[in-house]
């Protein structure tokens, strides 16, 4: 391996534009976790939500040839799906874990299922023209910087923005203050007059349209075509994402770009043929999820998070 | 009062109308499903009893895919009974069978009465190994066990992948499968001419160990009462940690075993793909089965059947084999949307008998 | 055969709730916490029966330091407990009553056998307790669930008053009870205490405690402001010590 590629700026640049791009769909989809977890719900759906919400992005952009459609649809079935899982797990106050499993494979079944049944698969790929790279004006061209953040789709440019937005609610509106009083008692909320079901629903409803966004992201930017393992357990990364974030957006941002660097310097291990053979590059984020997790640890979760609310 | 803390995966005393219920409901939803794609219901429907009951080999498949499922399902049903919700079993298998055909490629020309006992065992310890970290992690260090159980899943699979790719490929080969193992380790043919396999006995003769482990052992009244009431189970003194650890134990070893006995019965060789997701299922499985082994088993045959009747689907009449993934999940969706109204009335039920008491 | 000293046990907000506790308590005798609820009662019973930890400060059951002993093992030393909450921690509703009566007693002979549960000794064990205690119920494989306050109370009391009880900590023992259920359980303590049982009674209804104990210590903001001998209680006295002013 060409060891002094490593000290070309070109690589760095091209690394970390590569981690904030590979870390877009992670952060989308964990930031509106953040807030379902806040209210006390954990869904591990989420993989199986990105999948079929980007499976109805391609299909929808594919099929009107306008790719902002796509972006509506898969924002719709990200919330649609949330909200049954909000049916689930709040009104019918099933368990948690079990349900957004179950979520997971009915999200996966439905899109392998529906992608053959409406596109007769031939040896050619539906393909659609994929979301291209926003350079922003003069802020793109900063050496190094500007290719690094300011040369991205318009994905990436949305989660910029909705992190900060995202810390705005969360500390600083009253619905923040209802959002993280329901998740640590839902008891104390209830007798203060604040609906729990409701602010829980609400917070699923962010979630599941998150995620939605995040699906598009794997087939609209990153494909332009759907595939089925083209989410590949990054939804369930961006599970251990939330907790490795403590839970805070900014964190949540941080760790966030820190699993999209790994990924991209993983990539590109590989094709510069690095020593370590690539099966164990590609357990890197895997394992550093756990150890994330394990040094996470220490910020406590939203003490009513996976506990049915049950009105006494 | 301190707060309950823990949110509970127990299973209700079964009413028996619900389950059946679920299943009819999301048989519905799927003819729906099958009738927007342009398929009739009724043929597509028709076409899975055939592709599982419709001659010997059909439910040989049946048998030779409820094997698997069985053996990994009932191992989470020990988990569950500990409130450990374990997503490892995928992971788990593919170890197992990686431990197995490390005792079956590498250690020469064996009599069967050594290698399939040896390779079982090898296969229950790096399941075992597997889950018991996840299991100390968890009790240890409070990590939550959903996420490490799933991220270990991965790098399990990528090490067996690495391992087929790499040092253990066939040498004759290259395509990514080792070398075939031993004959000694194959494990005998129940129906010649099928792919069953003698692992459906070890898996039945598994459902009578665990149901006698669980109504006539120490550890199995222990884990009964985690399964039936997690707070009384810690108020009266049973050690919630151990009980964690040990069936982390006992959970990995299960799927370690349905690994090791999916590449002696089935594949004969370590490849790439070990589980379709069967690690996965099994956990729907497992909670359909409501911590009985016998109702595992029955919930294990079902899902068998829908996996293999999807494949006659699919070669009878084009229908994508992911049906069948997606009657598993509206069933279980069904089921465990119908638990808060088995509740109600199991509630009623209490009430009523308690009063017929009060005499 | 139980002492603490200067035990604290934190609250659920980060409040201690209990502080600088001591207490003894003899074979043979009732000691009663009087006291408005939310001043450390339940904490305090949690901390020694091994459900929340003791901040600082030791407890011991019959000679042996227990401060920092998992609940089993304060079981084994002759620890029984009879929660407030008898649906959550107490009993297993969806189990019989042959599986509830082993909960304390299963891992000892002959209960069990080197792991494997001898059936047959359960039985009986259950169904002496049905009969000393005047359970009504159908047969020992009832639910548990379906009893009604009373006997469950009664199966609970009976089972933890059964064996190897050295200390026996009640909770609220006939809350929510019928007058037949509130009689017997009560008669069911003193016999206890006279058989050489010792017992600590927690309970809302200070006629119960006054009546009942030999010694009452009144608790207030979590710490122990009086002690009274039975043959010295001024009801008064006490209720101003249970309102904070003595």
């Amino acid at each position: 391996m060409d060891w002094s590629t490593f000290l070309t700026p070109v690589f760095w640049t091209q690394l970390l534009a590569s981690a904030v791009s590979l870390a877009t769909p992670l952060i989308l989809a964990a930031l509106g976790e953040v807030f379902a977890e806040r209210s006390g719900i954990i869904n591990l759906g989420i993989e199986g939500m990105m999948l079929f919400s980007g499976f109805m992005a391609f299909t929808v952009a594919y099929q009107s040839g306008n790719i902002w459609t796509g972006v509506l649809l898969a924002v719709l079935t990200g919330a649609l799906m949330s909200l049954l899982f909000a049916f689930m797990t709040i009104t019918l106050r099933s368990n948690q874990t079990v349900t957004g499993l179950s979520l997971n494979f009915l999200g996966q079944g439905l899109a392998m299922y529906l992608y053959r049944t409406i596109f007769k698969i031939t040896t050619e790929t539906p393909r659609i023209s994929p979301f291209q790279n926003i350079a922003i004006p003069v802020l793109s061209d900063i050496p190094i910087l500007g290719d690094v953040l300011f040369n991205h789709s318009i994905f990436t440019y949305l989660m910029f923005i909705l992190v900060p937005v995202g810390l705005i609610i969360i500390y600083r509106t009253r619905f923040g203050l209802r959002l993280n009083a329901v998740g640590e008692s839902p008891q104390t909320a209830d007798t203060l007059g604040v609906s729990v079901a409701r602010i829980r629903y609400g917070c699923m409803i962010i979630g599941g349209a998150l995620a939605g966004l995040a699906g598009a992201f794997f087939s609209l930017v990153e494909l332009g075509a759907y595939s089925d393992s083209m989410v590949n357990g990054r939804g369930f990364i961006a599970s251990a994402l939330v907790i490795f974030g403590r839970w805070d957006p900014l964190w949540t941002l941080g760790g966030g770009l820190l699993f999209g660097g790994i990924d991209a310097l993983q990539n590109r291990l590989q094709v510069l043929g690095s020593p370590i053979p690539s099966n164990f590059l590609q357990m890197t984020p895997y394992v550093v999820t756990i150890l994330a997790l394990l040094i996470g640890r220490r910020r406590k979760a939203p003490a009513a998070m996976g506990i049915p609310y049950v009105r006494k | 009062m301190s707060h309950e803390k823990k949110p509970i995966l127990r299973a209700p005393r079964a009413s028996s109308a619900m389950l059946p219920l679920a299943i009819l409901l999301a048989l519905v939803c799927g003819a729906l499903l099958l009738a927007l794609s342009g398929y009739s219901p009724i043929e597509a429907y028709a076409a899975l009893l055939r592709g599982s009951f419709g001659n010997l080999n059909a439910i040989a498949e049946v048998l030779v895919k409820t094997t698997p499922l069985l053996l990994a399902a009932l191992g989470l049903t020990i988990s569950n009974r500990a409130q450990v919700i374990s997503i490892g079993a995928e992971g788990q298998i593919y170890l197992g069978a990686m431990g197995a055909a490390a005792v079956a490629l590498f250690m020469g020309a064996l009599s069967a009465y050594i290698a399939i006992p040896l390779c079982m065992v090898a296969g229950i310890l790096i399941g075992a190994l597997w889950g018991g970290i996840a299991g100390w992690l968890k009790v240890r260090m409070n990590a939550n066990e959903v996420i490490v159980t799933l991220m270990m899943n991965y790098i399990a699979i990528e090490l067996v992948r690495y391992l087929v790719n790499g040092p253990w490929r066939d040498p004759n080969s290259v395509e990514p499968y080792s070398a075939l193992i031993t004959d000694g380790a194959y494990l005998p043919t129940l129906i010649p001419r099928t792919r069953l396999h003698v692992g459906i006995l070890i898996a039945l003769a598994m459902v009578a160990v665990f149901w006698w482990v669980l109504r006539r052992t120490t550890l199995g009244y222990q884990l009964t009462v985690c399964g039936a009431n997690p707070d009384a189970a810690e108020a009266n003194g049973i050690n919630s940690r151990r009980m964690i650890v040990i069936s982390m134990l006992i959970s990995g070893g299960m799927a370690g075993l349905a690994g090791a006995v999916e590449l002696m019965g089935v594949h004969h060789r370590l490849i790439e793909e070990v589980s379709p997701e069967y690690g996965f299922t099994a956990i729907i499985i497992a909670v359909l089965g409501r911590g009985k082994p016998v109702r595992v088993l029955f919930a294990a045959l079902f899902f068998a059947v829908l996996t293999t009747g999807a494949d006659g689907m699919r070669l009878t009449m084009g229908i994508p084999a992911s049906i069948g993934s997606i009657l598993q999940a509206l069933v279980l969706l069904f089921a465990l949307g119908s638990e808060i109204f088995e509740q109600r009335l199991l509630t009623k039920e209490q009430i009523r008998l308690s009063a017929a008491q009060q005499r | 055969m139980a002492s603490l000293r200067g035990v604290q046990v934190q609250g659920d907000y980060g409040k201690p709730a209990v502080s600088g506790f001591d207490l003894d308590i003899h074979a043979g005798e009732i000691v009663g916490i009087a006291g408005v609820d939310g001043n450390g009662q339940s904490e305090l019973v949690e901390a020694i029966v091994g459900l929340r930890k003791i901040g600082s400060g030791t407890l011991t059951i019959g000679g042996q330091d227990l401060t920092s002993s998992p609940a089993w093992k304060r079981i084994d030393a002759g620890l029984r407990y009879v929660p407030a909450d008898r649906k959550r921690r107490g009993v297993v509703p969806d189990l019989s009553i042959a599986d509830n009566s082993a909960i304390k007693n299963y891992r000892m002979a002959p209960y069990s056998k080197r792991g494997v549960l001898q059936p047959e000794a359960i039985r009986q064990f259950a169904a002496r307790l049905v009969e000393e205690y005047d359970i009504r119920c159908e047969s020992i494989n009832t639910q548990v669930g379906t009893l009604s306050g009373g006997n469950m109370q009664k199966l609970l009391l009976a089972r933890e008053a059964s064996e190897n009880s050295a200390l026996l900590v009640v909770e609220h023992p006939t809350q929510g009870l019928d007058i037949g259920a509130i009689e017997f359980v009560r008669k069911a303590l003193l016999d206890k205490r006279d058989e050489g049982t010792a017992i600590l009674l927690v309970s809302a209804d200070l006629d119960e405690v006054l009546e009942l104990s030999d010694r009452v210590v009144v608790m207030y903001e979590g710490a122990a402001v009086q002690e009274r001998r039975h043959d010295e209680i001024d009801r008064e006295e006490i209720g101003l010590a249970m309102a904070g002013l003595s």
